[in-house]
């Protein structure tokens, strides 16, 4: 009997721990990205690129994303400056690996097939890169991750990437209640000089889960910085496969 | 109960169908849209002369989940000339869409320049610009592409053809001396008789995407029959334009390596002339194009170079053989290198673009520079630049167009 009581207390003590002490920090970066991950999405996007005098151009676009199998396609479709009005491009993850591209050009009207864009070129313009827009976070098989701080309202992560291809290592807080970033500092590959800086402006409720409709994204050279805004989102969705096809591309028809 | 309600609203809400026009439509309602684009610009000539422009373009194109109709129209106010752009109806239903109207069809895997884009013939009224696509005339066609997996069927057909628009007279002229002051008598292309129609099949794999032609239709350019001349003083006096019917069977191809794209243009051209004996029919010929280009993604900078060239088989002597005029120094073959670089600076603010043509046989060359600055989201100013020259006073299309180097201001505008 008194090995039970030992052995019961010895279990309450380990599930207190495990209730109440914090997630780790690779447990912290698999929900951030578990939160915003989904099978399907669609997004309605306006990105707003600010000078350093205050002045402001806006860019707008709306993509489509799929992933079937661990592939995910993924269809953009810039709908503004004029200069960029229906251009379509198309992403295609295959099963060994490799990633097919096609830009279509309302200019030329022709589809064309193009290498891949590289992680750190930017998007648009903007102070986003191409990876940016992909994800601002690392998943575990990417990084290693340590929880440098908590305060009630959120975790402090630093995350070394395994391979430096854009940045040397990213701080992000990640907010305790939604497990949305709430700012990212990404810091050259030397990992001591801040390039750019994340910052959640707005957390909104759209499809019935949390989402950072409003970010913006500062690069400290320059001091121009660049506000991502989700206008509209939609997650989980029934996706016709005819969206992620280069006739879709050419005629905007499913 | 009512949380049974809001959970199907929440349903209908995040499961509400995607459109393809609009993607968040509410409804698949029409959609008419509708575009306004000005550009004014100066144009100064090498010989001092200016030449103003004022162009308004409107585009309305109205569409729903079925049809498309899209229409453009340019009104020129210096010359109070309003022209037809793109006058289209596009109609979608299953994996075909059938295109008809007043419009532009675009062959071709390269960039810079094509050898199989045969639908649509070339403007040259106006010099040569940095946009193969404004160039061209639009035609009366009717296309329809049937879409299957990883490949296309388009077929196209023509009924009649317009001819490669040249001016007579004046500083785009590019009317041979020896027909200075000929009378022509131009052949009716826009009939039935001269129908034209073609087909490409194209198919995509992880490698290559590959495109085969075939185009039964007229050369654009005219050649000259019934010549009438006076003989003392020798003169040529009169002449028919008439056009040559071939059949081309050609292929376009691009393939990725790394950041580097190589496409591949070709095909023969089967004249109606087979045996070359008609001097006012162009021959039969090969022409070929290969070009390489990269894009160095981190920037966007792009980077192109071509090569581009003709064999003329039977090539004949006669000096008024069309093959002979239309030839670069009186040769059965013609090569062309061109090149061309475009980058963009401050945050896309600031789009650069040069390109240059240099043709061996005549040493002929084209430059053209440009740089576009966006002051707003819907007004930019440009600054354009054109160089036509030859490193030997050899007969070319830029040899002949020596004089007309041109510096190009303006401001364009969407609303």
């Amino acid at each position: 009997m008194k090995r039970f009581i030992t052995l019961f207390s010895i279990l309450c003590l380990g599930c207190s721990f495990a209730i109440f002490s914090s997630p780790t920090a690779d447990q912290i970066m698999e929900q951030v990205l578990e939160r915003q991950s989904s099978t399907t999405s669609a997004l309605d996007i306006k990105l707003t690129l600010i000078d350093t005098s205050g002045s402001a151009r806006e860019r707008r676009l709306q993509t489509l994303s799929t992933t079937k199998d661990g592939r995910t396609s993924t269809l953009t479709v810039f709908l503004s400056p004029e200069s960029v009005r229906n251009t379509r491009f198309l992403s295609i993850e295959g099963t060994d690996g490799n990633t097919e591209q096609w830009i279509y050009l309302p200019s030329l009207k022709r589809i064309r097939k193009i290498a891949g864009a590289e992680e750190a070129g930017s998007f648009m313009g903007s102070d986003f890169s191409y990876s940016d827009m992909a994800s601002t976070t690392y998943d575990t098989g990417q990084a290693d991750h340590h929880l440098i701080s908590e305060d009630s309202n959120s975790f402090t992560v630093e995350s070394i990437p395994h391979e430096v291809k854009a940045y040397g290592k990213t701080i992000t807080v990640v907010d305790k209640e939604t497990y949305l970033p709430l700012e990212v500092q990404f810091y050259e590959p030397d990992r001591n000089t801040v390039v750019k800086t994340l910052t959640t402006e707005a957390i909104d409720t759209l499809s019935g889960r949390p989402v950072s409709t409003t970010m913006v994204m500062r690069t400290h050279s320059s001091s121009h910085s660049t506000r991502l805004e989700i206008l509209q989102a939609r997650y989980d969705i029934p996706l016709p496969e005819g969206y992620f096809t280069t006739r879709f591309l050419e005629t905007g028809r499913l | 109960m009512k949380r049974t309600l809001a959970i199907t609203i929440l349903l209908l809400a995040t499961t509400a169908r995607l459109f393809a026009f609009d993607i968040f439509a509410e409804e698949e309602e029409p959609k008419r849209t509708f575009y306004l684009q000005q550009e004014t610009s100066l144009n100064v000539y090498r010989d001092k002369s200016v030449d103003p422009g004022v162009l308004l373009g409107l585009s309305v194109d109205y569409e729903d989940e079925t049809f498309r109709a899209t229409t453009t129209v340019q009104f020129d106010a210096m010359t109070n000339t309003l022209s037809a752009e793109h006058l289209s109806i596009s109609l979608y239903w299953g994996n075909q869409t059938l295109a008809a109207g007043w419009m532009t069809h675009p062959w071709g895997s390269a960039s810079l320049s094509h050898v199989v884009d045969v639908l649509n013939a070339q403007d040259l009224s106006k010099g040569i610009i940095d946009d193969l696509e404004a160039m061209k005339q639009r035609e009366l066609m009717l296309s329809l592409t049937t879409y299957w997996d990883r490949s296309s069927l388009d077929v196209v057909l023509k009924p009649g053809f317009l001819p490669t628009s040249l001016e007579s007279t004046g500083r785009w002229s590019l009317m041979p001396e020896q027909f200075a002051s000929v009378t022509l008598h131009e052949e009716e292309t826009e009939s039935l008789e001269k129908f034209g129609g073609g087909a490409r099949y194209r198919i995509q794999s992880s490698a290559i995407d590959l495109g085969l032609l075939y185009f039964n239709g007229y050369w654009p350019q005219s050649g000259y029959t019934n010549i009438t001349f006076n003989p003392s003083p020798f003169a040529i006096t009169g002449a028919d334009t008439v056009h040559t019917r071939y059949q081309l069977i050609g292929l376009e191809s691009s393939s990725l390596f790394g950041p580097f794209t190589l496409a591949l243009e070709g095909g023969f051209f089967l004249s109606e002339d087979t045996d070359g004996s008609d001097p006012g029919l162009y021959n039969s010929k090969w022409a070929y194009l290969a070009e390489l280009s990269y894009t160095h993604s981190a920037s966007g900078t792009f980077l192109a170079v071509a090569y581009q060239g003709h064999y003329v088989l039977n090539f004949p002597s006669s000096p008024m053989d069309v093959d002979v005029l239309a030839s670069y120094g009186g040769k059965a073959y013609a090569n062309t290198i061109i090149a061309a670089a475009e980058s963009k600076f401050f945050r896309e603010k600031l789009a650069c673009r040069v390109a240059g043509t240099y043709q061996v046989e005549s040493t002929g060359y084209l430059m053209l520079a440009s740089a576009t600055y966006a002051l707003g989201d819907n007004l930019s100013c440009f600054l354009k630049t054109t160089w036509y020259g030859s490193i030997e006073p050899k007969e070319s299309i830029y040899h002949t167009w020596d004089a007309n180097d041109s510096l190009q201001i303006g401001l364009k505008a969407w609303f």
